[in-house]
């Protein structure tokens, strides 16, 4: 059996926000993630798809603990990583990075592209400066810049290329896990494809693993072995990529599919599975099931009962009253 | 030339900004026709020009816009002539625009029904009432609930796709022509997305309008339209109809652009990459725009615009490629 074991696993975690009334006064939580279960294997891409207000971003975000999570572990190669102290966690961070969605808004105006990769590098290795220089032009080269990129400023940089540099930024002293907070959603789809494909390369020549965070699903179904599907708060399917157009269970994971359009013809879509309503608010979700007010087929026990992650199929887990 | 079933003709377009940095070349001879129940995609990546022609349809652009040729014929009349005061009464007439983000669109400051209500009078001769009872139908045409409450709402209390939605019932509102929809559900989940898209098919198909569907995903144009034209930095790349784009695409960057597009069939294999950036428009290329980074390029191509070549029925491309001789 091929099945490598987990990288990461994130067990029952789960990150709430208070909603305050006058300054002090909290009178509710917003749910962003709610309990949640997810392995991502070593050298594999595991992707998290989800409409927007779903907590995919929360979730990345709190798996590398850049927040605080409310409950729940989350293993790293068997250490667990919420009781670890600061100087600890720095350590670690070394194997995990982020790149985030907006490029421009994630690297800093004021610093040149060297700047932007060496705080990284300085804040974990000493090094002479020649040696960072050094450094720097190897990541460059494989990000697909060059010598001259490295003194201009992010507003001298297209989009694509600033994705590259936060890119070699995240791969600056050889991580294990990268988290991809929909690293191509501001990009064009011709420069989309090129940066997919530089991941995808990164991921063979260095042994990487991906959670590649997106609303996208036919880029997610694209670069992912396993992909999660999130709907307000909790994982509703997890299921093998090459699988998820024929096989998926969860009512929600079917409109999903049904409502991207594909660039394709004559694609074999079942047929379209109008989404009724909104996705609900996270501070109140529905009882039961959450995804029970727009689900087609729902029944009574959906709205009292929340259906747990079971395993269906070898690697195919399901949370839904119908499908079990 | 005009052929009657064209509703909307943009011949030769050419258009300039005069910017700080020098005078950017937005559209370099643009042409494509909207027939009468057509819905006509204009794909491209940022930048390309495609919102620009648009705005440039309804008079929308800012000062600093130069129309240097071409002409807009509009059922028979080049709206290129047209007085402000003529183009006052196209605006949300005979033509109307879903813009890209409706948050910014809709004026916070007015409720839902101050803005569908101001537009309903503009445009027809009824009184407030009666205005107001239209508005109430449409509303309910464009499938939202409850309009009667909704009418007192300001923009800010609705979501996106609601938002959209009022967007929608406000353009149809006067039953027009053409239906300029720049980028409707690029804001949008895909749920919504899809709810949206189907409410822009049906009230094609009630109001007889054509579509101009402005759009950077290829994916919606498959869902959507029934002619497709490709725009690269500025130029029309490739016009056909959409079997025969995605069958049999003709222009390099067509076959390039749909090659980079993940798609569920394509998993395992490498998606293509077209080499190189989109040109700056203060200085294009030479001859043909795309000519750096075209995998077919040839002299010629560094030296003369491309001309447009018919091919069969109805697909025309712009390329030294499929020039007679060549």
């Amino acid at each position: 059996m091929k099945l490598s074991k987990p990288l990461v696993e994130v067990r029952n975690l789960k990150k709430y926000f208070p909603v305050r009334k006058w300054l002090f006064r909290v009178v509710g939580y917003v749910k962003a993630v709610d309990g949640v279960d997810l392995d991502v294997r070593v050298k594999s891409t595991h992707g998290l798809i989800g409409e927007s207000g779903c907590g995919k971003t929360t979730l990345g975000r709190t798996i590398v603990r850049l927040m605080e999570p409310t409950d729940g572990k989350v293993f790293f190669d068997g250490i667990e990583i919420m009781g670890l102290n600061k100087k600890e966690l720095r350590e670690l961070r070394k194997n995990m990075r982020i790149v985030f969605q907006d490029p421009l808004s994630s690297l800093d105006p004021r610093m040149c592209v060297r700047d932007q990769i060496v705080e990284g590098v300085r804040t974990h290795v000493r090094a002479s400066g020649e040696e960072i220089d050094e450094e720097i032009l190897r990541l460059l080269k494989l990000v697909g810049l060059k010598e001259e990129h490295m003194w201009r400023y992010p507003h001298e940089l297209s989009g694509g290329q600033n994705q590259r540099v936060a890119i070699a930024r995240a791969i600056t002293l050889n991580p294990k896990f990268v988290v991809l907070d929909e690293p191509t959603s501001a990009l064009d789809v011709s420069v989309q494809a090129q940066i997919l494909e530089l991941l995808k390369d990164l991921q063979d020549k260095f042994n990487l693993s991906y959670l590649f965070i997106s609303h996208d699903l036919s880029v997610v179904g694209y670069i992912s072995d396993d992909i999660s599907v999130m709907y307000v708060g909790n994982i509703v399917e997890v299921i093998d990529a090459d699988r998820i157009w024929e096989e998926a269970l969860h009512p929600y994971t079917q409109c999903l599919l049904s409502a991207v359009p594909i660039a394709e013809l004559d694609v074999k879509k079942e047929e379209k599975i109008e989404l009724k309503g909104e996705v609900p608010s996270p501070v109140n979700p529905p009882p039961g099931c959450r995804f029970h007010p727009r689900c087609p087929y729902v029944m009574d026990v959906c709205k009292t009962r929340k259906p747990e992650l079971v395993e269906v199929e070898h690697k195919h887990l399901v949370a839904c009253h119908k499908a079990v | 030339m005009n052929r009657l079933s064209d509703l909307l003709s943009v011949r030769n377009l050419m258009l300039h900004f005069v910017t700080y940095y020098g005078v950017v070349k937005a559209l370099d001879g643009v042409s494509f026709d909207v027939r009468r129940e057509d819905v006509f995609g204009l794909v491209g990546e940022t930048g390309c020009g495609k919102t620009v022609t648009s705005l440039t349809i309804l008079k929308l652009l800012p000062e600093n816009a130069m129309i240097v040729g071409g002409e807009i014929i509009f059922k028979g009349e080049n709206l290129l002539d047209k007085s402000e005061e003529e183009m006052r009464d196209i605006r949300g007439g005979k033509i109307s625009m879903i813009f890209q983000d409706p948050s910014t669109s809709l004026n916070p400051l007015f409720t839902v029904k101050d803005q569908l209500v101001r537009v309903l009078l503009t445009h027809q001769k009824i009184n407030k009432e009666e205005a107001y009872r239209r508005g109430i139908n449409l509303l309910r045409s464009v499938g939202l609930p409850d309009p009667e409450r909704l009418m007192g709402f300001y923009p800010f209390e609705l979501s996106g796709g609601m938002q959209q939605r009022v967007m929608i019932a406000i353009a149809i509102s006067s039953n027009p022509d053409l239906l300029i929809a720049d980028e409707p559900t690029s804001n949008l989940d895909v749920t919504i997305q899809a709810q949206i898209l189907d409410l822009i098919k049906r009230c094609r198909e009630e109001t007889e309008a054509s579509v101009l569907f402005i759009t950077h995903d290829f994916g919606i144009v498959t869902e959507i339209c029934n002619r497709v034209g490709v725009m690269y930095a500025g130029t029309m790349a490739e016009i056909a109809p959409l079997r025969e784009l995605l069958t049999d695409p003709l222009h390099p960057y067509t076959k390039g652009l749909l090659a980079s597009i993940p798609t569920p069939g394509k998993r395992g294999e490498r998606l293509h990459m077209i080499r190189g950036m989109v040109p700056e428009l203060i200085k294009p290329p030479s001859g043909c725009r795309f000519h750096p980074r075209c995998p077919s390029v040839m002299d010629v191509c560094r030296m003369k615009s491309p001309p447009t070549v018919k091919i069969g029925e109805e697909h025309l491309v712009t390329c030294h490629l499929y020039e007679t001789g060549a």
